[in-house]
């Protein structure tokens, strides 16, 4: 039972396998929001994290018998709806690709300051490489721990550590380059400092090469 | 060695590349390599920045808003939830009776599937289509495609059937779910004691096919009293009406007057006008009334044709046809459904309910003409 004294994960899976119509419903439910979040920020398109989420969905809800217990079961969700988002992404990178600096994302032109933000983050993680951009979805906007990523991904923990930090590292980069691409973008303070600000992004300079 | 910025600091001029800066953040770089990107970074203002712009990406990240799914999201995830598993209910009713075809399936038509947390890396038709098939009535209830769907949600049914068996205690009895099926029993014992001349459908005179069917599925002859009313059932409405129909069938075995269907339900149509009724009226009638019920029908034009469900032989096609071959219906109706026409049948299901195929009158092997099924309807 949660605090709520409603049923657990647990015990709504075991409530599905036993024949409940309702329980794997109030599962997705309980958690629409995160995974709808993984989906957009895998996928980054709306229509593919919908068609994700459903092959997801559907995959869980009749291969539940073959969740194993070991994991939590947001775990075991967040795992295949990741799979079924690079899958829904290879599929994507068979047809002709739509850049997502040119696609129109709600609010894309709104002037707030927190949109502007979103969408720099959405265009900057859609190029970093597939791994590290789901390994820093899951620890940085997922905020869940390198081991729950590590179990999620089936990847050593230092494979984790490596891929966040090289992605961040990268959207540091990028960051940078939007803000001095920006029309009135100024170098003076860095994104995390105008973010708190509420101000929109700021970056200087380019990365270093090299090595 | 270079200089930089208005304060002159020092810019080493060949620079780590930013994986090697991002794995000495991480800490996952060999001790030797990580001391000289160590001591390059702590003489580097260009690339000590970075590393504290990578550092300040996660505190950033974190601060921003998650995407609440979309209301229409969430229905269409519903919508396809509920279709998937109608599916897959319907599938497992004709598990029992698949080891035939289940032969004919390529191995590992269902990779992928089994364990959905594992990488899925499938391709081909996506899930997302499944309403889609299930709309048009192609839902997997024949040959390859039922067994594929039976094969998927095999290990379900397994766990299924573990989980119930674990559950038992909780369950204050069995009956509920074996209601249906006693039901029957008594039913046919009745019929078997009077002697009455209930329609028996042997599948004598039948198919190979279909015989072999039943042979290899063990079931018993099918006894049901077909009824050919003028009903226009109503997914609102149907809990009453399939309780009605399944009094009258019951009714019209025990009395023995099922042969021709017709009779049997005259006296238990709760007020409901008889036969001639027009369907519209019937629809109205169904809507509006919770005791809607099916009304006898004298006669029907052009019965005899285009209505194989009259034959014993061809309703015990229609029920392999559907995944339900060995199944003993409980009832079945020649009526309409939505305004068209349309066969009801009523199958026993888990949980004390029955699960109500419609299909087309002419409902075969290889195109079962589904219109609909309602798992688990409880009167």
């Amino acid at each position: 039972m949660t605090d709520d004294g409603e049923p657990d994960d647990r015990r709504l899976l075991a409530d599905h396998l036993a024949g409940d119509p309702d329980a794997f419903t109030t599962l997705v439910r309980r958690h629409r929001d995160r995974l709808w979040a993984v989906a957009l920020r895998t996928t980054g398109d709306p229509e593919d994290a919908a068609d994700a989420l459903q092959d997801a969905l559907i995959s869980a809800l009749r291969g539940a018998a073959g969740y194993r217990g070991d994991a939590a079961v947001t775990t075991w969700l967040h795992r295949v709806v990741i799979n079924a988002s690079l899958d829904r992404i290879r599929r994507r990178q068979a047809r002709p690709s739509v850049s997502l600096d040119g696609h129109e994302l709600p609010g894309r032109h709104d002037d707030h300051a927190a949109t502007v933000i979103r969408v720099d983050i959405r265009a900057a993680l859609a190029r970093l490489p597939e791994p590290q951009r789901v390994a820093l979805i899951l620890v940085d906007l997922e905020d869940m721990t390198i081991a729950e990523t590590a179990e999620i991904l089936e990847v050593p923990e230092g494979t984790v550590k490596s891929r966040c930090s090289r992605a961040r590292t990268a959207m540091a980069a990028m960051l940078r380059e939007v803000e001095t691409t920006r029309p009135g973008g100024s170098g003076n303070r860095n994104d995390v400092e105008r973010v708190q600000a509420g101000e929109p992004s700021a970056r200087r300079g380019s990365s270093g090469e090299g090595w | 060695m270079t200089v930089s910025g208005p304060n002159q600091i020092p810019v080493p001029s060949e620079h780590p590349n930013n994986d090697l800066l991002a794995d000495l953040a991480a800490e996952v770089l060999p001790d030797d390599l990580a001391g000289h990107v160590h001591d390059h970074v702590m003489s580097c203002a260009l690339c000590a920045g970075l590393l504290a712009d990578a550092e300040s990406v996660r505190s950033m990240l974190l601060q921003v808003e998650p995407e609440q799914m979309p209301d229409e999201i969430l229905v269409r995830l519903e919508r396809a939830m509920l279709t998937a598993r109608r599916e897959d209910e319907a599938a497992a009713a004709g598990d029992s009776s698949e080891t035939r075809t289940l032969t004919r399936m390529p191995l590992g038509a269902e990779a992928g599937r089994a364990d959905p947390g594992r990488k899925i890396g499938r391709s081909g038709p996506a899930t997302g289509r499944i309403a889609a098939s299930a709309a048009t009535g192609s839902m997997a209830t024949s040959g390859p495609k039922t067994s594929r769907l039976s094969r998927m949600s095999a290990p379900a049914q397994s766990a299924r059937r573990q989980a119930i068996e674990e559950q038992k205690a909780d369950r204050p009895s069995r009956f509920a779910r074996l209601a249906p099926m006693l039901k029957i029993a008594a039913a046919v014992l009745v019929v078997a004691g009077l002697g009455a001349g209930a329609w028996q459908f042997r599948g004598s005179g039948g198919s190979t096919a279909d015989e072999a069917s039943t042979a290899a599925s063990g079931s018993a002859p099918l006894v049901a009293a077909i009824q050919s009313t003028r009903t226009d059932y109503a997914k609102k409405a149907l809990p009453t009406q399939v309780k009605t129909l399944i009094a009258n069938s019951q009714k019209a075995l025990v009395e023995g007057d099922a042969t021709t269907g017709l009779t049997a339900n005259r006296a238990g149509t709760d007020g409901m006008t008889p036969a001639a009724k027009a369907p519209d009226d019937a629809a109205k009638s169904a809507e509006a009334n919770a005791s809607a019920a099916p009304k006898p029908l004298a006669s029907e034009p052009g019965q005899e044709q285009g209505q194989l469900l009259r034959s014993p032989v061809a309703l015990q096609a229609c029920l392999t046809a559907i995944g339900a071959a060995g199944v003993q219906p409980v009832a079945v109706d020649l009526a309409r459904y939505a305004g068209r026409e349309a066969a009801i049948i009523v199958l026993p299901a888990d949980g004390g309910g029955y699960d109500v195929w419609v299909v087309a009158r002419d409902c075969r092997a290889g195109n079962d003409g589904t219109i609909d099924v309602i798992n688990n309807v409880k009167p």
